[in-house]
């Protein structure tokens, strides 16, 4: 074998994400487990049983990524090595790592409790976990499975088939981990019966192993024609190949029964107290120790968190982020006047719609509301609240979310009636716009009125960071009952406290939050932190909070949140070809009659009022179904309202699916943007831009599984919701389900509706189509 | 609770490597040709309108050696319209084969397609041509079954668990635990307890308690 071609096979790895991203995180989660188990049971967890199980996952990878698998189709002795791997490397090493406790204790205890335990205690399960794991069933499931798999016509179907060797892969492994359970019995395990049991059982695997061996070895033909009729490499030929094979199997596979065999002999051979302290060494003694307490779960804070933590409370931290997108801004507005008319050459037609809200949506679902935190409209307010006019206070019959839900409503349906994203000019002139409403806003009244009241922008972010992951609180409430102060609303000296008047002590949740962390600065006592929370709990829970009341008497805010789900399928919808179509059509026969504009605006207003109408239908439904008023008597108001929140995760799993599709689709689209936007400006400092259509990011059926996978859990996390909020209004769970029917339904609609409309062809923009 | 736990983590670890798959795909042609052996590979198999790989080995025909540095193109185009012919010129960095060297090319239709295989290396040159059936693509129809189905079990399995949930309830209930009693309020609605200073500076905001008791 040349250099060259050994190099080549060398640098044939694989490197399968899904298997390679799932045992990355099984390490994760062990180690997490074992160091919580090793603070209070050191001995029972020592470092060599982690250092086996990494190995374990280590071999398991190797593989399954290594030359091996990508070699498996030329050369039976490479498939036979991955299946020794897979068989006899891995299991035991796993198993040595006594996983299951370090797992278990790895995942977050809620999770265990409640959502594995019912599980666990089921007598059913119990049964068959006894059953699987006896050795009478290991011993023949691995050997059955050993077997069945090396009759040809399985083999070549493994061969042919990615789907069934993946299959074939699993039924190894899984047999091969419940064959070796009994030999290694992993804590806290407890063996059944003799152990002079196991002589036989090894060695009666190996018998069979040694069989099968025996005939790939000396059969003077080719077992399996794939390798016959396939291409032979390293001057092997195909029956050299299967001799080899065989006798590997035979003499390493072989080793690996007969080495425990020995072991387990001397073992039981052994005295009495040696016996004892190897039983020890493998785990299967019970050691009692006293438990030592182990230390409250730590919650993640990020303003604790070294470097993040430092560039979030700094003091010019927000402003520097906010000068880069005033810049940025002011760009795009420049760009929008002065360059390139059509909107996919156009800073104006690509940054704001196809990268902005991406990324917008994007920090919602994983850390905050960074667009509010970096927010550009908000300079040159601050030099507005300068000049000392603010000194009105916003209406009090207008500190509610209805202007905002009318303005966002009108966002919606201008972006479309008057195609902003294709007119560059037009988004210049909303940004103006927004800024001059800002500016102006708040020059005169005190406070962040425009942003608590008026920025439809905003308000799609606040309902937004309702499903967020991170969350300001107080780290200590009696902290909060020493402070005399209150920095953290009125503010002091040097930093003022928070314009949304967010009183830190009764927040809760991030609805009217912008992440400005006035609050963090202005706090004397360092009591503020940003704490990672379940993504749903904000939702779930309906205290008292500062300054909004309860969710459940907001009908605004439950409107608000409903105008963010309605808008994320009725944006998507109209950008794919069968509405789009359709609704051409009806506007060229009603056009003669009534300005388009004018129609869709009407046609908009009808259809949310209309779906509102259905949705507190569909809730009253339920309410008056369940008829369970016995012991929580929610009024109307509270099931309509907290029904409307609960549908936020599908609303912005919609979002996430439509405006990712643009980014993957328009992803190489900035680049010569900005380009274009140099040479449109004059300046010649950078090239001239290379308009061609750029592949999408991701493949059809890539893109289609990453948007369908979110839709799923957008779906499921409502749905969770409603049941808690059902369970939680019902006495009895036939109630909560009668309740929920009607609601549920209607989400299963909004769900088919959301498949529908990513399975169909949808209109690329910000995307040069005809270079 | 034990025994589950062991059969959960064997069931865990199990899936972990059903990731793993060959590379290359299957055979669609094996042949010498001038002073080359080429194989041609082809995944998935069988061929479906949509994307597919298609990897080529080359060999020396004599030594059996294979041969890293030639140059491949492939055309393809149905059978029924020449004119829609594609051409592609296959490399290693492609293929996690480091032996082979592949391509991705894009079936727009099903039924019979023909590929023509042109392979140089220095001033030998050699081509193979072969004919496939294309098949009616069907890997978009099941990944949509499967991620619709998926919601579907992941409901099912959840209403086991509510199902398991409430007769433990029920089984604490009747030995008269007291935990049966805690669990059944819902502890997550209830309003947090304000706190006792109540400094808030504009109480005319919607929703503060103090306009609205």
């Amino acid at each position: 074998m040349s250099d060259e071609v050994s190099q080549a096979v060398w640098s044939s790895w694989a490197f399968p994400f899904w298997a390679t991203s799932g045992l990355l995180a099984a390490a994760l989660l062990y180690l997490r487990g074992w160091r919580r188990i090793r603070r209070s049971r050191p001995e029972l967890f020592p470092p060599w049983r982690a250092w086996c199980f990494l190995g374990g996952l280590f071999a398991l990878w190797i593989a399954v990524a290594s030359p091996l698998d990508t070699l498996d189709g030329l050369l039976l002795t490479a498939h036979m090595t991955q299946h020794l791997i897979l068989m006899s490397v891995v299991p035991p090493l796993l198993l040595l790592g006594a996983p299951a406790v370090p797992l278990l204790r790895g995942l977050p205890r809620s999770a265990v409790r409640d959502g594995l335990g019912p599980f666990f205690s089921a007598p059913v399960l119990h049964r068959a976990a006894r059953l699987v794991t006896g050795p009478a069933f290991a011993w023949l499931a691995m050997n059955i499975a050993y077997l069945a798999w090396h009759v040809p016509r399985a083999y070549e179907l493994a061969l042919r088939s990615p789907g069934w060797h993946e299959v074939e892969h699993a039924c190894f492994l899984g047999t091969s981990l419940l064959f070796w359970f009994p030999v290694i019995q992993p804590w806290p395990s407890v063996g059944r019966g003799s152990r002079w049991a196991l002589l036989p059982y090894l060695i009666g695997a190996d018998l069979v192993n040694t069989g099968l061996a025996a005939f790939l070895t000396f059969s003077g033909r080719v077992i399996y024609p794939s390798y016959a009729a396939g291409p032979r490499v390293f001057g092997i030929t195909a029956l050299g190949d299967q001799a080899a094979a065989g006798a590997l199997m035979w003499v390493i596979g072989s080793i690996f029964y007969l080495v425990p065999v020995a072991a387990i002999a001397i073992h039981l051979l052994s005295p009495q107290s040696n016996r004892l302290a190897l039983r020890s060494i493998t785990g299967s003694a019970k050691i009692l120790r006293p438990k030592i307490p182990s230390r409250p779960a730590k919650r993640l804070d990020l303003l604790r968190v070294p470097l993040i933590g430092r560039l979030l409370r700094a003091r010019y931290g927000r402003m520097a982020l906010q000068s880069i997108a005033f810049v940025t801004a002011v760009l795009v507005i420049a760009d929008g006047f002065m360059g390139h008319p059509m909107g996919a050459m156009n800073l104006a037609g690509v940054l704001p719609w196809t990268y902005v809200r991406a990324f917008g949506v994007i920090a919602l679902l994983v850390l905050g509301n960074i667009f509010c935190m970096s927010c550009p409209f908000m300079l040159p307010r601050e030099l507005g609240h300068r000049l000392g006019l603010a000194r009105l206070k916003w209406p009090r019959w207008l500190r509610s979310k209805w202007i905002a839900i009318a303005l966002m409503i009108l966002f919606f349906w201008s972006y479309e009636a008057f195609a902003i994203w294709d007119h560059p000019g037009r988004t210049a002139w909303l940004l103006i716009a927004y800024f001059a409403a800002a500016f102006v806003v708040d020059t005169f009244f005190r406070g962040a009125s425009f942003c608590k009241y008026l920025c439809p922008l905003g308000q799609f972010n606040f309902a937004g960071s309702l499903l967020s992951p991170f969350t300001l609180e107080v780290r200590s409430q009696a902290a909060c009952e020493r402070c005399t102060t209150h920095d953290c609303i009125q503010g002091n000296q040097q930093q003022r406290g928070c314009e949304l008047q967010l009183y830190m002590p009764q927040k809760a949740g991030n609805m009217d939050c912008t992440l400005c962390m006035d609050c963090v600065k202005a706090c004397p006592h360092d009591n503020i932190g940003l704490f990672a929370i379940p993504p749903v709990r904000d939702v779930l829970r309906d205290p008292v909070r500062s300054s909004i009341g309860r969710f459940s008497s907001r009908i605004d805010i439950a409107v608000l949140v409903l105008a963010v789900v309605l808008g994320a399928f009725a944006n998507a919808a109209l950008m794919v070809g069968p509405v789009a179509a359709r609704l051409s059509a009806l506007g060229d026969s009603l056009e003669k009659a009534v300005p388009l504009p004018l129609l869709s605006l009407v046609a908009v207003l009808v259809f949310s009022t209309a779906v509102v109408a259905v949705l507190l239908a569909v809730a009253l439904a339920g309410l008056w179904l369940s008829r369970c008023g016995e012991r929580a008597n929610p009024s109307r108001r509270e099931v309509f309202c907290r029904f409307s929140q609960a549908l936020l995760p599908l609303g912005l799993a919609m979002w996430a699916a439509h405006l990712l599709f643009h980014l993957i689709t328009g992803w190489a689209a900035l680049g010569p943007a900005i380009h274009q936007a140099s040479a449109d400006f004059g300046w010649h400092f950078l090239a001239l831009p290379q308009w061609k259509m750029e592949l999408p990011l991701l493949s059809a059926n890539n893109m289609l599984s990453v948007q369908l996978l979110l839709l799923d859990v957008g779906l499921l996390l409502t749905l969770y919701l409603g049941w808690r909020l059902a369970q939680h209004w019902a006495v009895r769970s036939s109630r909560a389900v009668l309740l929920l029917l009607p609601w549920a339904t209607s989400v299963a609609v909004a769900y088919a509706a959301g498949v529908w409309i990513v399975l169909q062809p949808m209109q690329m923009r910000g995307v040069m189509m005809n270079p | 609770m034990k025994p589950f736990c062991r059969l959960a983590a064997v069931l865990v670890l199990g899936v972990s490597a059903t990731a793993a798959r060959g590379d290359g795909g299957t055979m669609l042609l094996h042949q010498d040709a001038g002073p080359f052996t080429i194989t041609l590979f082809a995944a998935p198999q069988p061929l479906q309108a949509g994307a597919a790989d298609l990897s080529v080995m080359v060999q020396d025909r004599n030594s059996g050696e294979v041969l890293l540095d030639s140059v491949i193109d492939l055309s393809v185009a149905p059978e029924a319209e020449r004119a829609l012919q594609q051409t592609v010129r296959l490399s290693r960095g492609q293929a996690s084969n480091r032996l082979l060297q592949a391509a991705t090319v894009h079936f727009s239709r099903a039924g019979k397609w023909r590929l023509v295989l042109l392979v140089r290396r220095g001033n030998d040159a050699a081509s193979l041509s072969t004919e496939c059936t294309v098949e009616p693509g069907s890997s978009r129809a099941v990944l949509v079954w499967f991620y619709v189905l998926l919601p579907a079990g992941i409901i099912l399995l959840f209403v086991v668990h509510q199902g398991l949930k409430l007769r433990q309830k029920k089984q604490e209930g009747i030995s008269g635990t007291p935990r049966s009693v805690l669990r059944t309020e819902n502890s997550w609605c209830k309003p947090a307890p304000l706190s006792k200073m109540n400094c808030h500076p504009d109480r005319s905001e919607p929703g503060f308690p103090a306009t609205r008791h």
